[in-house]
Parts: structure tokens; sequence; C-alpha cells
């Protein structure tokens, strides 16, 4: 009997590879409400305190404060670093110093040196000739095999944020593995499950070698550990222990990968068993606990990666997404609402508001009204979390989920993703519209499903064409889909990540769409408004004259919802009839993350009368200042998009002034809980909420160094306003807050 | 049959309880010379709905009522300007079990009024002061049928909402609130009343519709006269509603 399982009830768990398990027969489910929680130890304050120096110079720096521009990053390439060794409770930084950025070559030689030149910093030569003579990248290997229409495609931004050039991301560890299993116990697995592959065709070749990679990685992580003064062989004795091991498993994953979202995964109710047994044992107080947790969550805060400006402009303020998923479920009636979850959302006031880690609630109708209440109190009072609805995702994913990125559920060890960037809608319906040209640059980019059309655009024409251009890209997006993850796989394997997963999990592939209500707007317009293309001399279609009035979508209006629920199934369904890399799943998105303003600056003038230039709304949101019914009619129109069409998500950004909300702190939360409820009661799907004025935004953006910890809610992340570019800042300022009718 | 609806709100949570369907009818006859909304005056503008329209659109947001007990909200406007299409909306929203309120100003036919406020389950009586004085001075009219419709409220109803306009020296004078409470202590009615701040954020529609604003002389109250109003209504033995509002809330 090992030591570190003392009173945990056995189960399935100790016999195979299975944390959920461990959590439903080991957990403490919690219906009180917060009056329990601690502040700050002293401890976590000097640290924390110590941090907000570092980010202040961070800023001030321009946004990076130091590059290791020497050392490609790995596992075990650099060697232990602190913040504050002595106040430390949770240990290890990616780097030799806190908010030090390493380089990742894997994904792109070219990439490094761009991102470390911009910031001042020159890459290694030899590091350069390694990468660039020997050993092949992604990014490389990708334009090998990338065909002169794909790469049509991205130049002209019909795709766009393609992980081509950076890791992909969206892979969750299961570190729980980690602290509940030990590292030897995970090696010994995964020699199982590599003596198991003996029938050699090229599926198991490659399973094979990713798997012995695999073992190398937990070598790797050991060693790191090692290096920190820990010895990870065997399971978390506590629950300082089990923080620490987990935390071990997400740095080794955040050294090793450079992914654009690096979930943490769903660990407050696996953290709270360990949490519970201290506490009935006496070896732990609340305050302590509560540093365990404050002082894990100041690490996922101080998560850096290099990237360019280019990235920046698209994901913009610096995200990582290291997103928690907290509370939700269980298959059988019990809530996995534990005191941890509240723990994890306190840290928000013990530590202020942050873009980082991406907190986000599973939210259930059926969860105890103590902690609706204190979401809903926090989203009010931090504008930092995001909710996403447990009930429709359950029966889907089963109980132990977690979310990468911001709205993209899998099941945990068991499932994971190709992430696949996200295709331009409105910019096809362009494209289609000048007969197959880029309607900026004339590039013949699509096939010509339409004819030029001479006055008045005719619905059932421009609709029935629409139907094969989107046939066509979801081919071809499917295509160069398997070409990048081909290349992912071969040349910046994750097999950190991939050694806390079953051994040849389920895939899904991933797609976006970006840009809806434009898309269903313009169909709107030219279906009950009268739309004329306006040509220039080169007969490329620059404006449209649009005549008359149009149901616009967010208004809870059938004739124009219908028509973009149509089209995401009508897309979804495409997808699926291709043939994917590794046969994936085949999942949508309706996210934009900030890349909105970025991918409205790369479109022409649209039939719903957005001009040429301006951004596009956010995720599945309403056009700014179109939804003219209040806030429910939005959210009751963004609910039609049904979920099995866009399993991988569907993201709506809320906000709305703190008076709007109701009259006290406490109708506010209540009016906040009775919407989630009502939002998921109607199959919403996610939702942020940003609760604040926008005369606070404009005084941020005037004075941003009376601001440095204000976060915001945007397309399924947080983000330190005060870090987005001049033009995003505008943009959240112009996008609805509802406010009260005067 | 077929009303006149001036605009739809539907995530109204300062007009009753929880979340609210806030029906905005178009027409209003009491003429409030501070009124924020004097393009909801005109009788018979606004969109044309039936009352089954707007339930079919009131049942879309249920499930949000349900988490929150709110319910619909009918106001204006005045909805006394449209007694008839009102009273169809309260119908078939019992009929759908889904909880009402009504707001009024109680400027129209007493006995249009007391069908509705029989029928509505909550009243919020918006009171613009309480003497002739005070009436005339702010309105086209002098509150007599407001007083009338009133008296029939507190004696229709066990509990009913007031929501009293607060205009330094002219609404919240001790001969105002001596009144009220004279008024109000012999009506079987439990009234509680919300003291709603005066503000001039309707000055700029005024503007805009090219109509002098003949309130100029006024100003909005300060946090402490708000807080002396409630403490007067409290010495009159009246149930005034917690803190004062902000200075821009809502006044309807």
């Amino acid at each position: 009997m090992n030591q570190a399982y003392r009173s945990f009830r056995s189960g399935e768990w100790k016999d195979r590879i299975d944390v959920r398990n461990f959590i439903q027969t080991n957990v403490t489910p919690y219906t009180g409400g917060s009056e329990f929680l601690a502040g700050p130890t002293a401890k976590t304050k000097v640290v924390w305190e110590r941090c907000l120096q570092l980010l202040d110079k961070e800023h001030k720096a321009g946004g990076v404060l130091a590059i290791d521009a020497n050392r490609p990053t790995t596992i075990t390439s650099h060697g232990p670093g602190y913040i504050d060794r002595e106040n430390e409770v949770i240990v290890g930084l990616q780097t030799d110093e806190p908010l030090k950025r390493a380089i990742n070559p894997w994904g792109g030689i070219r990439m490094a040196v761009r991102a470390s030149r911009q910031y001042g910093y020159d890459v290694d030569p030899e590091v350069s000739r390694v990468f660039t003579d020997y050993r092949r990248t992604h990014n490389d290997g990708v334009f090998k095999a990338y065909t002169k229409q794909m790469k049509l495609l991205r130049h002209t931004g019909l795709l766009t944020g393609l992980p081509d050039a950076y890791g992909r991301g969206r892979i969750i560890g299961d570190y729980r593995r980690v602290a509940l299993y030990g590292v030897d116990r995970l090696i010994a697995s995964k020699e199982e499950e590599l003596n198991g592959l003996t029938r050699m065709n090229e599926a198991t070749i490659r399973l094979r070698e990713e798997i012995s990679d695999q073992i190398t990685a937990l070598k790797d992580l050991k060693a790191m550990a090692l290096e920190y003064g820990f010895d990870l062989s065997m399971p978390a004795r506590s629950a300082t222990e089990t923080a620490q091991w987990l935390y071990f498993g997400y740095l080794a994953a955040i050294k090793q990968q450079n992914g654009a979202a690096m979930s943490i995964g769903r660990i407050n109710a696996f953290l709270d068993i360990y949490v519970e047994r201290d506490l009935s044992e006496g070896t732990l107080t609340e305050e302590l606990a509560q540093e365990i947790v404050d002082q894990l969550v100041i690490k996922l805060r101080l998560v850096r990666q290099l990237r360019t400006e280019e990235y920046n402009a698209l994901f913009s303020g610096d995200p990582n997404w290291v997103t928690e998923a907290i509370g939700g479920m269980a298959e059988d009636g019990r809530t996995l609402v534990t005191k941890t979850a509240f723990r994890i959302l306190n840290t928000l006031y013990n530590l202020g508001p942050a873009p980082e880690p991406n907190l986000t609630v599973l939210w259930s109708t059926q969860l105890p009204r103590g902690f609706k209440e204190f979401c809903a109190k926090v989203a009010a009072d931090t504008s930092s979390i995001q909710f996403e609805n447990d009930d429709l995702m359950r029966p889907r994913f089963g109980d132990d989920y977690g979310i990468a990125c911001c709205v993209s559920a899998m099941k945990l060890g068991r499932q994971m993703q190709f992430f696949g960037a996200r295709a331009n809608l409105p910019k096809a319906l362009l494209v289609l519209l000048n007969g197959g040209r880029d309607e900026r640059e004339g590039l013949e980019v699509a096939p010509r499903f339409l004819e030029k059309q001479a006055g008045v655009l005719d619905y059932m024409t421009v609709r029935q064409a629409f139907s094969q251009m989107l046939q066509w890209l979801a081919s071809v997006y499917v295509d160069t889909m398997n070409v990048i993850h081909y290349m992912h796989d071969k040349y910046a394997y994750e097999s950190i990540l991939m050694a806390l997963h079953d051994a040849d999990p389920e895939r899904l592939m991933a797609f976006g769409m970006a840009g809806l209500s434009v898309l269903a707007d313009s169909f709107a317009a030219i279906k009950y408004a009268q739309v004329t293309p306006v040509y220039n001399e080169d007969g490329l279609v620059v404006d449209f004259e649009v005549k008359g009035d149009y149901p616009q979508f967010g208004n809870n209006d059938p004739r124009v919802d219908d028509i973009a629920q149509e089209l995401v199934a009508e897309f979804s369904d495409y997808l699926r009839q291709q043939e994917t890399y590794r046969g994936a799943q085949p999942t949508l998105s309706i996210l934009t993350i900030t890349s909105n303003v970025v991918y409205g600056k790369k479109t022409g003038a649209t039939p719903d009368g957005r001009k040429a230039g301006e951004p596009f709304a956010p995720g599945a949101n309403p056009m700014h200042g179109r939804d003219r019914n209040g806030a429910l009619a939005s959210l009751n129109s963004v609910a039609k998009i049904r979920y099995d069409d866009a399993l991988d998500g569907i993201s709506y950004t809320f906000s709305i002034a703190p008076k709007a909300l109701g009259k006290t702190d406490e109708h506010r939360a209540a009016n906040l809980s009775g919407l989630i409820d009502g939002y998921f009661t109607k199959q919403g799907h996610h939702i942020n909420i940003n609760v604040f004025d926008r005369e606070l935004l404009m005084d941020a953006m005037e004075h941003p160094e009376k601001y440095p910890q204000l976060t915001i809610r945007v397309s399924g992340y947080a983000v330190n306003f005060v870090k987005l570019t001049r033009e995003q800042q505008e943009e959240v300022i112009q996008r609805t807050i509802h406010s009260t009718v005067a | 049959m077929q009303g006149y609806v001036h605009s739809i709100e539907t995530f109204g949570t300062v007009d009753g309880d929880g979340i609210r369907f806030v029906l905005f009818l178009s027409g209003c006859r009491l003429g409030c010379k501070f009124c924020h909304n004097p393009d909801s005056w005109q009788i018979g503008s606004g969109q044309a709905m039936t009352a089954k329209e707007i339930l079919g659109k009131v049942d879309d947001y249920r499930p949000y009522f349900e988490a929150s007990g709110g319910g619909l909200t009918i106001t204006g406007g005045d909805p006394l300007v449209q007694p008839e299409f009102t009273a169809e909306i309260l119908e078939l929203a019992n009929k759908a079990g889904i909880n009402t309120c009504l707001e009024t100003s109680g400027f129209g036919d007493s006995e249009a009024f007391a069908k509705l406020v029989s029928m509505a389950d909550t009243v919020m009586y918006g009171l613009k002061g309480f003497s002739s004085k005070a009436y005339r001075q702010l309105t086209a009219h002098d509150g007599t049928v407001i007083r009338r419709n009133l008296d029939i409220l507190g004696k229709l109803k066990s509990q009913a909402r007031i929501r009293y306009l607060v205009i330094p020296t002219v609404t919240d004078t001790a001969g105002e609130i001596a009144q009220l409470a004279r008024f109000l202590r012999p009506l079987p009615a439990q009234f509680e009343i919300e003291p709603i701040a005066y503000h001039t954020m309707g000055l700029g529609k005024w503007e805009a519709l090219g109509r002098p604003y003949q309130l100029d002389h006024l100003r909005p109250p300060t946090e402490d006269e708000m807080l002396s109003f409630i403490m007067s209504l409290k010495q009159h033995g009246l149930k005034a509603m917690g803190t004062a509002p902000a200075s821009d809330e809502l006044s309807a």
C-alpha cells in the first residue's frame, strides 16, 4: 500500500491510469458559500509584489523583458529559476529568470529569428545553422508540401492564423496523472503500450516512435524536477506536492511547446481531494490551502512564449490560454464543485484581476446556488472569467473534459485536437461575387462559381453559388490542415503532452469560421433589401449599394437567425465529408480571438453595409450596434446556432454597464446568474462577461498607468486592456455595451 | 387586437423583480416637461403589433424569467393610452403563467385603470410630486386624475410600489411629503416608495426635437438631498426603498 494513497477510497484508478475514476471515488462536493475563503498569506504577498514589479518592467520594455536567444528551449534546457526562493511555495520557471523568454525553433527558425530581432536580440548563428542546414522545422516541412493553391489561400487571408510556423497548441496534457501516479508508473504504462504494438504498418511504426519519444519526455520531466530538488518518480503525498507535481508536468509542456493555447486542464476537484485530506489530518489550514492555490496561479500568470509582432496583432495581449475548467457536474448528478473551485476564483481577489489563467466556469443550471452566486459576483467584480454550458458538453464529452483555448472541449487524456485556425467567410462571399478573384488584389484564388452579377443581387442565385463555394473551401481547408498536422507531428511532436494521454487517443480536427454575423447579415440584406454591387475599372466589387431595411442578426429574428444557423450547419457538413489526417473527427468553432480586427482589415466592403477594413464582430457576436432589442434578444439569436454543428465551441462576448445589471451588488449577481441560466437553458454554449462602463475604458486608454491590472474578456479569453493595440482598444470600446434604457 | 410598440428591452433589470422583458408602448398624454423620451408620446406611432405577437416574443425569454424570478413589464409611453391592448397582453401573459408588472404614471381613464391594475401581478406607479401645484409645474395637467387613480390602486391592491421623482424644491418639500403621507395612510395597500432622482439626460432629446426645455432652472438632487428625502418619508411612516439611486438612473 502506497503511503501517498493513505485514506483514499480504492477504485479502478489503482489498477489503470484513470484520473476520472479517482476523482469520482474521492471528491468532496461543496454546496455552501464563499464565507470560508482566506486572504493571501505574507509569503504570497511578497512573491506577487515582486511579480508586479517585473510585470511593470516588462510592459515598459515594450512587452518583452528578456530573451535567451542562444539556447533553444527543451524540457531540460534551462536550469532552475526563481522569483523569490524563500517565499515561493510552488517553484519552477521556463528559463533561469522570471519572464525571460526562450526561443523555440522547432516550429520555425525564421520566426524565432524574426521575433528575437524585433525585440533587439540576435539568435546564436550556430543555432540558426543547425535548424537551417541539419534539422528541418515544422514550418519548412509544411512549405515543402503546400500547394500553390494553399499558399494563395493563406496569402489572401481566406484562411488565416494557420499554425504552420508556431506550435499548434490546443492539446491538454493530463497533468494530474503526474501527481496521482508518479512518473515511474506512467513510464511503465507507456512501455506496456509500446510492447503491445507489434504488427508493423505505417500507423504502428509512427505510434511506436511517438511513444518512445513520450517515454524520453517523461524521463526529462523527472530530470527537470530533480534540478529543483524534487523527485517525481513516486506519487505526490500532500496537497503542496500535488500542486507542485502537476505544475512540473505543465512546465515541461510549455518548455517543449510554444503552442498558442496551452490549457492546464481541470485541476480544481482533483487538487481539492488532497487539500481535504491534509486539512483533516491537521497538516494544512485554510490559509495555507489558499496559499498553494495562489502561488500555483502566480506561476500560471507568468507563462511566456516568444512571439512575432504579426502574431501579437492576431492574438493580442500576449495570451497563452492557460485555461482551467472549474466546477461542473458529475454524470451521477453530484456536483464537482469543491472548495478549491472557490479558492481558484478567489485568486482574482487575493492577487487582483488578471487574464491568466483563463478561468472557465463549467456552468450547469444544477450547480449549487452558493457557487453560482459567487461566480456571478466574481464576474461582475473582475470581468475576468468565462462561462461554458456543462449541460451541453457533459452528454458529449463526459464529466472529465477540459477546455482547450477558449471553447474547445475534450476528454482529458483521452482526446486531443488538431487546431485548425479559421476561414474568413465574408471574404469567401466576396471572392464568389468576384468570380473567384480576391476582392483586394484581384488574385485568382478560387474557381468561378458565379458569373459577374449586373444590377440587384438575387438571393437564390448567390446563395446556391455560395454553397458550391463553401463545399470547395471545406475541401481545400481540410487538405491544408492535413498538411500542417502531418508536419507538426513529424517535426514538432508534443512528446510530453502526448505522454500524458492514452496511447492512441481520439483526435479532433478543429476548424473555425470568422465573420458569421457579417455573413448572415449580408445574406439577409441580399434577401430582404436591394443590394447592388459597385465595380471598379478592373471589374472588382469595391462596395455595395444597399436600399431598404433588412433583419439583422442579434434581434432574435428568425428571418436572419435561421440564415446564420443554416450556414454553420452547411459548412460543418462539408467539413465532415472530407478525409482527415489520422482519421480525426472534424469539428467547427465560431470564434475569432481578437483576430476579428485583422480579418476585418483584410476584407473589402460587404453586402450588409459594412465598409472595407471595418472589424468583424468577435466570435458569434452580432455586429456592433445592430442588436437593438437588448441583451437577451442577442443571446437568443446566438443560441440558435446548434452546438452539434459547431462542436468546437460558439463564443459570445457580453458587455454591460454595472447600472444596467441591477441596483445593488446582490441584484447584479442574481441577474447575472439568471442570465447565464437562461442562456444555457436556451442551449447557448459560451459567454464572456464584462461589467464596466465605456468611460472606464476610455480613461484607461488615455491613462494606462492607472490601470495595470484592468482585465476584460474578449473572444474566449481575457486580456490586460492596456496591452491591446490602440486599434483593438477602440474596437472594444465601440462594441455594444448594454446600458440602461434612457 | 393590434397596438403600437415604441421599443423592446429584453434584459430589463431595474423595472421590477428579476430579469424583465420590458415592453415600451407608444403614446403618453401627461406631457412631463422633463421627459427623456418625448419621442414616445405620439399616439399611434411606433411598430404595430398584435398582443399575440408580443406574447410570442415574450415567451422566448421564459427560461430567463424562471431563473431570476422575472417576467414582463409593460410601460411606455404610458400603457393607459392603449388600455384594451394592454389588457389583452396582460390576459395572455396571465394565461401563460408569466409574471406581469404594470408601470404607469396613472394618467388615464379610471375604469380602464382599475381593470389593468387588477390584472397585473404588480404595479409601479410613477408620481411626479403629489400636489396640483407640483403637477402643474412639471406636466401639462394638475394631477387630479392621478390622485384619483392612486386611490383606486390603494384599494385594489394589497401592495404597490410608487416611483417618486425627487426634484429639489419642487417635489421634495415638507408639504408634498405630508400631503402624500396623509393620502396614503387610510388606504389598505402597503405602499413602498422608490425615490427616483431627477436628471437632465432628456435635455438632448428636446433639443433634437427642436422644442424648448422648460425646466432649465431645476437641478438634480444631491446624494444628501436624496437621503434626507428618504428620512422624511420614514418620519411620516412611509416605507422607503433602500439607499438613493444614482442620479442618472431611469425615471418613469
